[in-house]
């Protein structure tokens, strides 16, 4: 027995125009209603196929409740009919922007189990009751899973409060996004209205030598110079605050069954879904401000890749602040049995300071070399001030970088400033690789570097540098034992 | 390779242009030295990779040792590979090679290529990789 087919709703069009089009539609709406279609009247020529798309997808996106399965069909000329079995939908997630909101809409994404790759549905958009509806018919339908029957029920895991949110923005640093972001804003709007703003759209040399004898006449004295990079630190650091408190705002970790959801945001709304087992790896972030106030944030890599609308996304806060006698009940959520704070740390190669000093002294060679030109003699004083720095970075660096073997994990940790700490479970690693450069070769040295699923280009990862060659191979060898016969 | 060669010399080319004599004597010298370099290179560099990789299938799984100026040892565990493709080139066919591709459900080593190996020992090593004997199939 099959019931009815279900459509999306109407501002599907809107939604399904894509993102090009949604931002410039709006800009056209409002030069139309000015009276002044210049050369931009030829964009809405452009915008003809995606809105043909979205017509499509609105009329042809249907959706249907089957004993088994949820089945969802799209397409007139190549029709695509895609059964997802209730049993295998890992969670359904809701994400509501701005204009979602309004609308009261949501867009619905379906994450069904086996790889990150693997059937993944999302309806653009259903009105929140369907969307409500269809969460509540396939929870209803999937059952629980099994060793679940004990459930407790949801049980809240962190709540930040705004305080909480002040210690992240903070901590992250975002002022600079914050102000390019608004900047780049202001020029576009400048653009469009014919204003002509300082080093708008025609930024070019002279405009770069204007601006520096501009900061340069302001800087009367040293003093005004000190107060003045002091105000641009204060500034961006509140503008990073107020990032916070609007991207963060009202975070919320929750455990359910098998799952811990995260829900936060303020004009955007996310929620991540974050199954326990499919955790892969643990990141605890220590930033200077974090540590001086007892905190540290925690990130997550699971295997999914979420769908949500800013993109694909594998790794997901699991506390953007946490207060430190409470990270390990945290980690024990996901990793049960590992403490962070008791891990048996083996130190790195004992020359390896030596080798970090090596490359900050290059690094300030070339800068050196590249700034004579201009600064002359000055240019000494970058190679004294460099050196020191090059020096007492690779002492911290050195001393920072250590790694843990545990019977089931294995950890790294690195950042002498920016602490930064991952723990991988052997049982999750899929290969292990350990690689020796010639440079490592004359000093004895290789790398070790274990790969897991759904990891991202720039997290931190258990790649440990420096390790003593014998030593290196020794864990290798472990590595490849524990993780070759545990699942 | 060589395409990258071609755009080195158009762009030298384009900016020396108007530069004295013997600037643009340099330039070229240093163009064919770099194509003399890439030329052996790619003669060369195939061969050296070839004598520096082994590998070896134990209770564990595959463990693969490449390179020399660049050694690598990777191991993969039986219980890790997804799946795997024995792949042919029509040159590999002349010569009865093969590659054989181990997948993993991993992020930066999720493709693995055990290169120029016989295509017999290619279907071997995935046998005893996968599990399945050969002789099923037969």
């Amino acid at each position: 027995m099959s019931s009815e087919w279900r459509r999306l709703h109407w501002s599907s069009f809107f939604f399904g125009l894509g993102p090009v089009a949604r931002t410039t539609l709006p800009l056209l709406l409002l030069l139309i209603l000015a009276r002044d279609l210049g050369w931009q009247k030829w964009l809405l020529v452009g915008l003809v196929p995606s809105a043909i798309a979205a017509l499509v997808r609105l009329f042809t996106q249907v959706y249907r409740f089957d004993e088994t399965a949820l089945v969802l069909q799209h397409g007139i000329v190549s029709r695509n009919l895609r059964e997802i079995p209730y049993a295998r939908i890992q969670h359904v997630e809701l994400t509501q922007g701005p204009l979602h909101r309004l609308l009261g809409v949501a867009v619905v994404a379906i994450q069904s189990g086996g790889n990150a790759e693997q059937a993944e549905a999302s309806l653009r958009v259903l009105s929140l009751d369907a969307a409500e509806d269809l969460r509540r018919r396939i929870d209803a339908r999937r059952g629980r899973p099994e060793g679940a029957a004990a459930d407790p029920g949801p049980a809240v895991l962190l709540k930040l409060s705004p305080r909480d949110l002040v210690f992240v923005g903070l901590a992250e640093g975002r002022g600079f996004l914050v102000a390019g972001g608004a900047l780049g804003l202001l020029w576009q709007a400048a653009d469009l209205l014919g204003i002509d703003m300082p080093f708008g759209s025609s930024f070019g040399r002279e405009d770069f030598r204007e601006g520096v004898r501009f900061a340069t006449s302001a800087f009367s004295s040293i003093g005004t110079l000190v107060l003045e990079v002091l105000a641009v630190i204060v500034l961006f650091r509140l503008l990073s605050i107020a990032w916070a408190a609007v991207k963060l705002h009202g975070f919320t970790l929750v455990r359910d069954g098998e799952i811990l959801r995260s829900r936060y945001g303020l004009v955007t709304k996310y929620s991540a879904a974050i199954p326990r087992h499919r955790v892969q790896m643990v990141t605890v972030i220590e930033t200077p401000i974090l540590r001086w106030t007892g905190r540290a944030a925690v990130k997550v890599q699971t295997a999914a890749r979420f769908q949500t609308e800013q993109g694909r996304v594998g790794a997901e806060w699991l506390a953007p602040v946490i207060v430190r006698t409470k990270l390990r009940a945290l980690v024990e959520e996901v990793f049960p049995g590992i403490d962070p704070d008791a891990l048996p740390w083996r130190p790195v190669h004992p020359s390896a300071w030596r080798r970090e000093w090596r490359g900050g002294l290059f690094v300030t060679a070339v800068l050196a070399l590249a700034l004579a030109g201009p600064f002359e003699w000055w240019a000494l004083a970058v190679v004294g001030f460099g050196g020191a720095w090059a020096w007492l970075s690779a002492r911290g660096q050195a001393r920072r970088f250590a790694y843990a073997l545990t019977p089931d994990a294995i950890a790294f940790r690195s950042g002498w400033i920016n602490h930064r700490l991952s723990v991988v479970r052997l049982a999750r690693v899929q290969s292990v690789k350990l690689s020796e450069s010639f440079l490592d070769r004359r000093w004895g040295m290789a790398t070790v570097a274990v790969d897991t699923a759904g990891s991202s280009g720039a997290a931190h990862k258990v790649v440990v540098p420096y390790l003593p060659r014998d030593e290196a191979g020794g864990v290798l060898e472990r590595v490849r034992e524990v993780s070759g016969t545990v699942f | 390779m060589i395409a990258a060669v071609s755009c080195v010399g158009v762009i030298i080319g384009l900016f020396a242009g108007n530069a004295p004599g013997w600037v643009k004597l340099l330039l070229v010298a240093a163009w064919i030295g770099l194509l003399v370099f890439l030329t052996w290179l790619s003669l060369a560099l195939p061969h050296k990779q070839y004598l520096h990789t082994r590998y070896r299938v134990d209770a564990l799984g595959l463990l693969l040792h490449r390179g020399r100026l660049f050694h690598s040892e990777l191991g993969v565990a039986r219980s890790r590979i997804q799946h795997t493709d024995v792949t042919q080139g029509p040159v590999q066919r002349l010569y009865g090679l093969a590659t054989l591709s181990i997948y993993t459900a991993g992020t930066e080593d999720a493709q693995i290529d055990v290169a120029g190996i016989s295509f017999e020992e290619a279907k071997r090593l995935r046998a005893e990789l996968t599990g399945q004997a050969d002789d099923d199939v037969v």
